[in-house]
């Protein structure tokens, strides 16, 4: 009895030094400890054994079983040590991840852009509130209530007397009533319009510019939009100046350049006519001037305002204008 | 705005190419967003010569042609009456869309295959006729396109104008800046009335107990007038500028709103309560059903245009049902007022309604053309309704409007503009 307990414990042993992974010996531990094991059987066999060395033998067999299961426990428990280490094992020579970098948005660039060529010029950069009232978003402005010029801003209204603003203007107003001549700022801001297409989004940018001094004439503004136009554009994109109305301008001007993908020749872009509005401008409207005061007899002045996606959108070439909200990771990277 | 190129030349020669005029309008602030050919629409319809007739096999009004269109013979399933061996007729191919917006395609009628179609005259918006497709002269070429062989052409400018320009609300309006950048002269038309009596205070009156909402209401009275459709030149008129024809009555109204920019309306004379206009305020709660057939609950700040007992019409925004003008119509008042712009603006807004005649008033109206236009309605109603004018003119004008008087200084536009304008060349321009 004792060598068939020596001979299943070597075999086992034997047996153990094989197995390469956890499985193996969980095998190895079934084929001696398992229900049809050798150890099992072994046990199994005790019952035949003449009574008076039943006890001896059965406490060896007992004893073969513990040392086994010991055996086989101990060894798995060295594989997943030996595993566990080979994951913490950590290379302290490799070089750091790097962070990714961002970049300023495309709009923040040519916001930048647009506001360095007016400060360079002298303008001041103004900021002001974008939930305005009714009176500095249209009445200050020579928007009277119930006036159909009304309609060509579609306005979010907050309640009836406060709005989001619809045009960085109310700060014409805000900044006149605070300033006196001469005034020479520029205005870069947030506006809101009811309205979403594929050059129209609820939220844009504008940029506006306002200039008050003595003797300011049509053609001072048409000398400030020409070198702006050139050094946001470049020297060969001329300006054509278009009569039109805004209440708060007279006379006022919207401003074509030349198309900047044709060179007015004709394409898709400018729908043929070689021309791009970019801006809408005049000579400021003297019932703006007495809302705030001003001597109208000895001030005049100039304003315009652009959007500032509409800028961008001819530099980069990008024909859609959600394209720069909607925080694509693949567009954003381009910039 | 649509405007059409040869409604403009009835007032004003144009010496410009098409091109140059569209961005000359935009140049002195008339931006012109689209120019389009008119007639584009026909450019699949040809001259074909039906060649054979044969009765079609399964149905007895329907008969099948073949067509002879030069370049290439089809088939086509008919139900016209006047179809005859050797007619010349238009022949739309697959793809053709027609001024309903029916788009044609080739399709099989009672089973057999019909590879395009010949037209009547209103099918291809040429004419009121549709009694039976349309016979071309023997001496047109077949297969020529047909607006080449009827010589149709007209250009339509879709113009986008600023809210300080009502005055250009019209076709006179525009032809009025064409004629100041060619320095000619503008051909009004004329409406010779025969007014030697003041017959039509006899019959009817107008009372405004709102002055301040209707500074002028003037009116006239035609008997006797047979409704129909309008001759086709009308009709024509009114689709080149994006209008629906609806009856002659109705036409001439549209006609002369869009021809000098006063909205005009036309009453069912004979519906008008005690045969008389009064012109007041709403009152809260009032209900009142408007043309397109909506009840609108009004509030007292809205305008009514009534007669003796009931509202017949929002004034300036639009016509009531009750008052409306219908085949039975026998005598018309028509009206050519000048509301109030606030007044008209706070009302459209308020019902919803934004009407070419709200759009018109809301900006303003000449106070001074209202009776040129009320002439020349009666003038046309007179002529195509064939109707009988009660001479004399009702001309209410409690709140007479002033004419500003500009002044311009040639030393402020010089000083705004930095220009050095002499005094003569600033009236010369």
């Amino acid at each position: 009895m004792e060598q068939a307990i020596e001979q299943i414990q070597n075999e086992a042993l034997k047996e153990l030094e094989t197995a390469a992974d956890p499985k193996a010996i969980t095998a190895i531990s079934i084929r001696y400890l398992g229900r049809k094991g050798k150890v099992t059987q072994l046990l199994r066999s005790i019952a035949g054994i003449a009574p008076e060395k039943r006890a001896a033998a059965g406490q060896k067999a007992n004893e073969l079983k513990a040392t086994l299961a010991k055996t086989f426990e101990d060894a798995l428990l060295q594989f997943e040590i030996k595993s566990a280490d080979a994951i913490d094992k950590v290379d302290v020579s490799l070089p750091g991840r790097p962070a990714a970098a961002g970049s300023l948005h495309a709009l923040t660039q040519i916001n930048t852009q647009m506001c360095d060529i007016f400060t360079r010029m002298g303008f001041d950069i103004a900021e002001g509130p974008e939930v305005e009232t009714d009176y500095y978003n249209f009445e200050a402005l020579n928007f009277p209530k119930d006036h159909p010029a009304r309609d060509m801003q579609d306005t979010f209204f907050v309640s009836d007397n406060i709005v989001l603003r619809t045009h960085t203007s109310p700060l014409q107003i805000r900044t006149m009533e605070k300033q006196s001549p001469p005034v020479r700022i520029i205005m870069p801001g947030k506006v809101y319009r009811c309205d979403s297409d594929l050059t129209h989004t609820p939220m844009f940018h504008q940029v506006e510019g306002l200039l008050v001094d003595e003797n300011i004439s049509f053609g001072d503004l048409k000398g400030v939009l020409t070198a702006f136009v050139h050094q946001m554009f470049d020297d060969r994109t001329s300006l054509r100046f278009r009569p039109s109305f805004f209440p708060f301008t007279e006379p006022s001007a919207e401003v074509d350049i030349l198309c900047v993908m044709c060179r007015g020749t004709g394409c898709r872009v400018c729908s043929q006519t070689g021309w791009i509005e970019i801006l809408g401008s005049g000579m400021v409207h003297p019932a703006l001037f007495e809302t705030v005061d001003y001597d109208t007899s000895r001030f005049t002045g100039f304003a315009f305002g652009m959007g500032v996606e509409r800028i961008a959108m001819l530099k980069y070439g990008i024909d859609d204008i959600r394209k720069f909200f909607e925080n694509d990771y693949r567009f954003l990277r381009q910039f | 705005m649509k405007v059409s190129l040869s409604w403009l030349k009835d007032y004003v020669s144009i010496d410009m190419e098409t091109e140059h005029l569209a961005e000359v309008l935009t140049m002195v602030g008339l931006e012109v967003e689209a120019v389009s050919d008119r007639w584009n629409y026909l450019n699949t319809v040809l001259v074909g010569r039906i060649e054979d007739i044969r009765p079609h096999p399964k149905a007895d009004n329907l008969q099948l042609c073949s067509l002879d269109l030069n370049s290439q013979k089809i088939n086509v399933v008919c139900g016209a009456p006047n179809v005859a061996k050797d007619m010349l007729t238009p022949t739309a191919l697959p793809g053709t869309i027609f001024p309903d917006g029916s788009v044609l395609k080739k399709t099989v009628i009672r089973g057999i295959q019909s590879e395009g179609m010949i037209c009547s005259e209103s099918e291809l918006g040429l004419g009121s006729d549709s009694a039976g497709v349309m016979a071309l002269e023997p001496s047109s070429t077949v297969g020529q396109k047909l607006v080449s062989s009827l010589g149709l052409s007209d250009t339509i400018f879709e113009i986008d104008l600023t809210p300080n320009r009502p005055d250009c609300l019209s076709i006179i309006g525009i032809a009025r800046e064409i004629a100041g950048i060619q320095k000619k002269r503008l051909r009004y038309p004329t409406a010779g009335l025969p007014d030697s009596r003041n017959e039509i205070s006899g019959v009817t009156s107008v009372t405004i107990e709102a002055p301040e909402l209707c500074p002028r209401y003037a009116a006239r009275l035609i008997t006797d007038i047979r409704i129909g459709p309008s001759p086709f030149w009308l009709q024509d008129r009114l689709m080149s500028v994006g209008l629906r024809p609806i009856n002659n009555i109705v036409d001439i109204t549209n006609f002369v709103l869009m021809e000098m920019g006063q909205p005009l309306h036309a009453f069912d004379f004979n519906r008008l309560a005690g045969n008389r206009i009064v012109v007041r305020t709403a009152v809260d709660g009032e209900r009142f059903t408007t043309l397109d057939d909506k009840e609108r609950i009004l509030t007292k700040d809205v305008l009514m245009i009534c007669d003796a007992e009931k509202p017949v019409a929002v004034g300036g925004v639009m016509g009531g049902l009750n008052s409306e003008i219908e085949t039975t119509t026998r005598n018309v008042l028509i009206e050519s007022a000048y509301f109030n712009p606030v007044s008209i603006r706070k009302t459209s807004k308020k019902l919803g309604l934004n009407t070419e005649a709200s759009h018109r008033f809301e900006r303003g109206v000449d106070p001074e053309g209202t009776i040129t236009a009320l002439n020349r309605a009666a003038q046309l109603m007179e002529e195509i309704g064939k109707g009988r004018l009660v001479e004399g003119i009702i001309d209410e004008y409690p709140k007479p409007v002033t004419t500003p008087t500009m002044t311009l200084s040639v030393k402020d536009t010089n000083r705004l503009l930095g220009t050095r304008f002499s005094a003569k060349k600033l009236k010369n321009c």
